[in-house]
């Protein structure tokens, strides 16, 4: 996806949460990379001043965590989006909201559309988005829309790689069922997984 | 043929990113989750801001070499600053940039040390049980040591605590009280850096660097003029930037929008100087400067209407640093006491202690961790 494993300074994400192990102070060059990828994140599936609120506290629970980093992992970001990603089924725990506002949609009809012209309307993808079951909505949703690749989001969420891909598949059927969208050739997720 | 992920992708929504207030007010809530955890090691945190950024090198450092301040607070300190009317920077900023040009090099050779001294009063904020936040501010003189290639010395003197009110006093009563008196700390080649970034790069067309200014590439950071004149301050503060780039950064900042001069001002010190300002989010951010050697002279930030999470009157100075020295110099005053081996690579540090100096340390690579019997601090 063409990102830079190292900040402009040179030094990788890695390295520097290590280094705020000792020096608690360096986490903020975290923040300072991956403040606005998060807040996007969370933005698009929830309204702006609860975006603000998460997004905030994304970062202050990654750093009491930052000891659960995994030094391999060169991009701290798939780490923020799964804290992110914990910390919205939380809220909505709490709020006993568990289904209705995971995901805000561009209400407006895409642009150098071919064929989504006829597709189905903002509402009929929200109503398929919100009949899904969670797991499989987040795994979707890291993948379609924060382009993350399977194994960024088995780090995220902290899952095989195998259950990404049967929850990817299993995502992806229920929208086409709902949607009436014929199957694309070779999709590669399509086949059922026996990891899940 | 169009799926289901590309339709999904088609009306995935592209959010407005946070307001610069937003993003300030996440970074000050991660700021103080930090400074609690750095109290907790014994420990103060100081802000990114005021002072030099990036002067230490990458990872696990000393924390009596980077102790500072979280958030804007200290205000009440030292209040009485009379906003100025302000002037058009342009002028003042031509005419540093004439006398820069013609001042000489300050760059140590082999063997040598850029020597920089300073005074600054730094607030720290300080998160307590049940979500009560204690605010203080300390004075600290701080003199600094820095070769060519890496090698060096800071030495910090921390002065009292500071309280806003009798009330902030007690509610600080329970942080734990900072070291008092003199912290050495010796620094292995490879592990300091006299410059925020290698200088030799920069651009010495004023428009050029200017652009470069703007976008974010020199240092990273937000694009845009409040974030470029930090950073003209990173480049000039204690660096030993050649006059030809002073020049160039003098007119550069004179095309940065919103800038503006305040003429002729007092520092902390009892210094004259011209200041420049850029406010933000009610702080104006001053950079003092001698007329007579354009040196950076002094910074402060002075409250200037309603800030967030800062409670003090318009006009309190929240934090200001004075530079009182800068001049290369043959040795350093002290010779360490632990061997300043193995050297710090790019993104390796860390601290070790002086045995019976618990005040005193040495920063050396990483690699001294597989070796040292000496605690890590």
């Amino acid at each position: 996806m063409g990102r830079s494993l190292l900040a402009p300074d040179g030094i990788s994400d890695s390295a520097t949460i290590a280094g705020s192990l000792e020096r608690p102070e360096s986490f903020a060059e975290i923040f300072d990379r991956h403040y606005v990828a998060v807040h996007r994140y969370l933005a698009r599936r929830i309204p702006g001043a609860q975006a603000d609120d998460l997004a905030s506290t994304t970062f202050v629970v990654a750093f009491e965590r930052r000891r659960s980093f995994r030094p391999d992992s060169t991009s701290a970001r798939p780490w923020l989006l799964g804290i992110a990603t914990n910390l919205l089924h939380e809220r909505h725990r709490v709020a006993r909201r568990e289904q209705g506002t995971l995901v805000l949609l561009n209400a407006e009809r895409p642009a150098n559309n071919d064929s989504a012209s006829d597709g189905p309307n903002t509402d009929r993808l929200a109503e398929a988005l919100s009949t899904l079951d969670s797991a499989q909505r987040d795994v979707l949703l890291l993948h379609a829309w924060e382009e993350l690749s399977y194994e960024e989001i088995a780090e995220a969420l902290d899952i095989p790689i195998g259950t990404v891909r049967s929850r990817l598949a299993r995502a992806r059927a229920h929208l086409r069922s709902r949607l009436d969208v014929p199957r694309a050739h070779a999709d590669p997720t399509s086949t059922r997984s026996t990891y899940d | 043929m169009t799926d289901e992920l590309d339709l999904l992708r088609r009306h995935r929504s592209e959010p407005a990113p946070p307001s610069e207030q937003t993003r300030a007010a996440a970074r000050q809530s991660l700021e103080r989750a930090m400074s609690r955890q750095a109290h907790t090691q014994g420990a103060v945190v100081r802000r990114r801001g005021i002072r030099s950024r990036r002067r230490l090198l990458a990872s696990a450092a000393l924390a009596v070499v980077i102790a500072v301040v979280a958030i804007a607070v200290g205000a009440s300190v030292h209040s009485g600053s009379t906003p100025q009317p302000a002037l058009a920077a342009g002028p003042l900023l031509q005419r540093l940039a004439r006398v820069a040009a013609a001042q000489p090099a300050a760059v140590p050779g082999p063997g040598q040390y850029l020597y920089t001294a300073s005074h600054s009063l730094t607030g720290s904020d300080t998160a307590l049980p049940g979500g009560v936040y204690c605010q203080m501010a300390f004075e600290q003189y701080r003199q600094n040591w820095i070769a060519a290639n890496g090698e060096g010395l800071f030495r910090e003197t921390d002065g009292p605590a500071h309280f806003l009110s009798p009330r902030e006093a007690k509610a600080c009563k329970d942080v734990p009280a900072q070291p008092a008196g003199v912290s050495n700390t010796w620094a292995a080649p490879g592990c300091l850096s006299i410059d925020p970034i290698p200088l030799g790069r920069l651009p010495r067309d004023p428009a050029r660097l200017r652009a470069r200014l703007l976008t974010g590439k020199v240092e990273g950071g937000p694009p845009g003029p409040g974030e470029a004149f930090t950073q003209v301050g990173d480049l000039l503060r204690e660096t030993d930037a050649p006059p030809a780039l002073r020049a160039a950064l003098y007119r550069a900042a004179a095309g940065l929008p919103r800038v503006k001069s305040l003429g002729t001002v007092t520092d902390k010190l009892g210094r004259q100087g011209v200041a420049l300002a850029f406010d933000s989010h009610g702080v104006r951010h001053e950079l003092i400067f001698s007329a007579t050697t354009s040196a950076l002279a002094a910074e402060q930030d002075v409250l200037i209407g309603r800030a967030q999470g800062v409670h003090a009157p318009i006009g309190s100075v929240l934090e200001w640093s004075a530079y009182s020295q800068s001049q290369v110099v043959d040795r350093l005053p002290a010779k360490s006491p632990l061997p300043l081996t193995p050297p710090c690579i790019r993104g390796g540090s860390t601290g070790l202690s002086v045995p019976g100096h618990p005040q005193d340390g040495v920063l050396v690579g990483e690699a001294a961790l597989l070796r040292s019997k000496t605690p890590a601090r």
